[in-house]
């Protein structure tokens, strides 16, 4: 083979481009944890480190009497120094405790709506109590104080309201334009259908504001947003994938008869 | 990537040394092209998302110490990764050990099936995963050079900065590398 055509062959290959959302997600959340920095903590120059003194303590056991005395009161300050850090290696974070304490919780679990996993959104540690808000993405949440030295809920608070997570600016545009502009909406649009607001499908959360003791903002970790089309009492559910920047699927006219959506009816905009 | 651009992002990597929501948008912007950077080295996808929870791990450990050069950002995840796959295959120790120690990302439950779909559409690219093995029995500098060249579509001076090579070393690897790679494709 000439290498003008291997060139040829590497620069024309079909190359894959996939995505794991799920994985994405995940990693997101363990990087915005306050304890993912303590993950991967480099081991091999620790252990490489003790190896090494070992080689050098054992060959002073063998040697004269005072490098055998010298080899001992090391040796115990060496496992001394092992056992203070497996001990703090070994010791979660205050905040891993109390994320932990308030997920495994029976009256939390009890308290939020619905069955699914319980998500820690903030944890804030003053004086060996957690303030944990958690929720279950069903946007609703509750505050707990965690005392961390009896790893026991003490407190816990409920958010009055249901909270309607919002989409970024960005999103929010990003969703419209790829909507609207698609070959199977712009009928509907030409017909008189109306844009609602936009919501996103709620798939985990990425923060949340609190202020005077009020949940004051939600922002989603999501991927998808759904633009709703309202016409003759019907609604059409434009699913957007922002991640594909292309629309996964249009649900069909639903009849509006749920709250929900008489609730996000409110027309931003008429086409 | 343009000066303003460029400006912009040093902002955000400033932010980003002392802020996690920073460091977030930064992964926003780069998770997907390491996942497939990785993907492409290695052609094996659940490898490649250990790779890739590693390398973002690791930047987010060594952030703070991290000093911007005017080079994207992006350039010194790419050479994280690169080292990850390097280090990797030098153990050939199967699933990353260092993933296994977070339970979080070792439990790959909730996506199983996205993976499954991602393997079959591998599966799919049989011209790609036929030159992937003749690349991969090269040694790791040819192999870095070859992916970031063809499969990347990156330039010369765009893998000056995720190699920190010469310009000059770049090019001979690059010719080294594909007559080492015609030769084993003959």
């Amino acid at each position: 083979m000439k290498k003008e055509d291997l060139i040829r062959r590497l620069e024309r290959v079909e190359l894959p481009e996939m995505q794991i959302t799920g994985h994405r997600q995940r990693l997101k959340q363990i990087l915005l944890q306050e304890s993912a920095p303590h993950y991967l903590t480099e081991k091999k120059p620790f252990t490489s480190s003790i190896g090494g003194w070992f080689g050098v303590l054992l060959d002073w056991l063998k040697g004269p009497a005072w490098q055998r005395a010298l080899a001992s009161a090391l040796s115990v300050i060496l496992l001394g120094a092992i056992l203070v850090g497996v001990f703090y290696t070994a010791t979660p974070s205050p905040s891993v405790i109390a994320a932990d304490v308030v997920k495994k919780d029976p009256i939390i679990q009890q308290k939020l709506c619905g069955t699914g996993e319980i998500v820690v959104v903030q944890v804030d540690v003053h004086d060996q109590i957690a303030r944990v808000v958690c929720g279950r993405g069903m946007g609703d949440f509750i505050e707990a104080d965690v005392d961390i030295s009896s790893r026991t809920v003490v407190t816990t608070r409920r958010f009055e309201g249901l909270f309607m997570a919002e989409l970024a600016p960005e999103a929010n545009e990003n969703a419209l334009n790829i909507a609207l502009l698609d070959t199977r909406v712009k009928p509907l649009l030409a017909q008189g259908a109306t844009v609602g607001r936009v919501f996103p499908v709620f798939s985990g959360i990425s923060s949340i504001a609190i202020s005077n003791n009020n949940i004051v903002k939600v922002t989603p970790a999501a991927y998808h947003a759904v633009v709703p089309l309202y016409m003759e009492g019907k609604v059409w559910l434009v699913d957007v994938d922002l991640e594909a920047k292309k629309i996964a699927r249009i649900i069909e006219p639903q009849i509006m008869f749920m709250p929900f959506f008489r609730q996000i009816q409110t027309p931003v905009a008429n086409i | 990537m343009p000066p303003e651009e460029l400006k912009s992002e040093e902002e955000l990597v400033k932010r980003a040394q002392h802020d996690r929501q920073a460091f977030g948008e930064l992964y926003e912007i780069y998770y997907q092209r390491i996942f497939n950077f990785v993907l492409k080295r290695t052609a094996n996808v659940q490898l490649s998302l250990d790779i890739t929870s590693v390398t973002f791990l690791k930047a987010l450990n060594q952030i703070k110490k991290y000093r911007w050069r005017d080079v994207p950002f992006g350039a010194w995840l790419y050479r994280i990764a690169s080292n990850e796959v390097n280090d990797h295959y030098r153990r050939q120790d199967g699933r990353m050990a260092s993933i296994e120690q977070i339970a979080e990302l070792a439990d790959t439950a909730d996506y199983t099936d996205e993976i499954s779909e991602a393997e079959e559409e591998l599966d799919r690219h049989q011209e790609f995963l036929m030159l992937h093995r003749k690349i991969a029995e090269l040694p790791e500098m040819y192999q870095e050079v070859i992916t970031l060249k063809f499969f990347e579509k990156k330039k010369i001076r765009e893998m000056v900065k995720i190699l920190g090579k010469k310009e000059g070393t770049i090019k001979s690897l690059l010719h080294r590398g594909l007559e080492k790679l015609r030769e084993k494709m003959s």
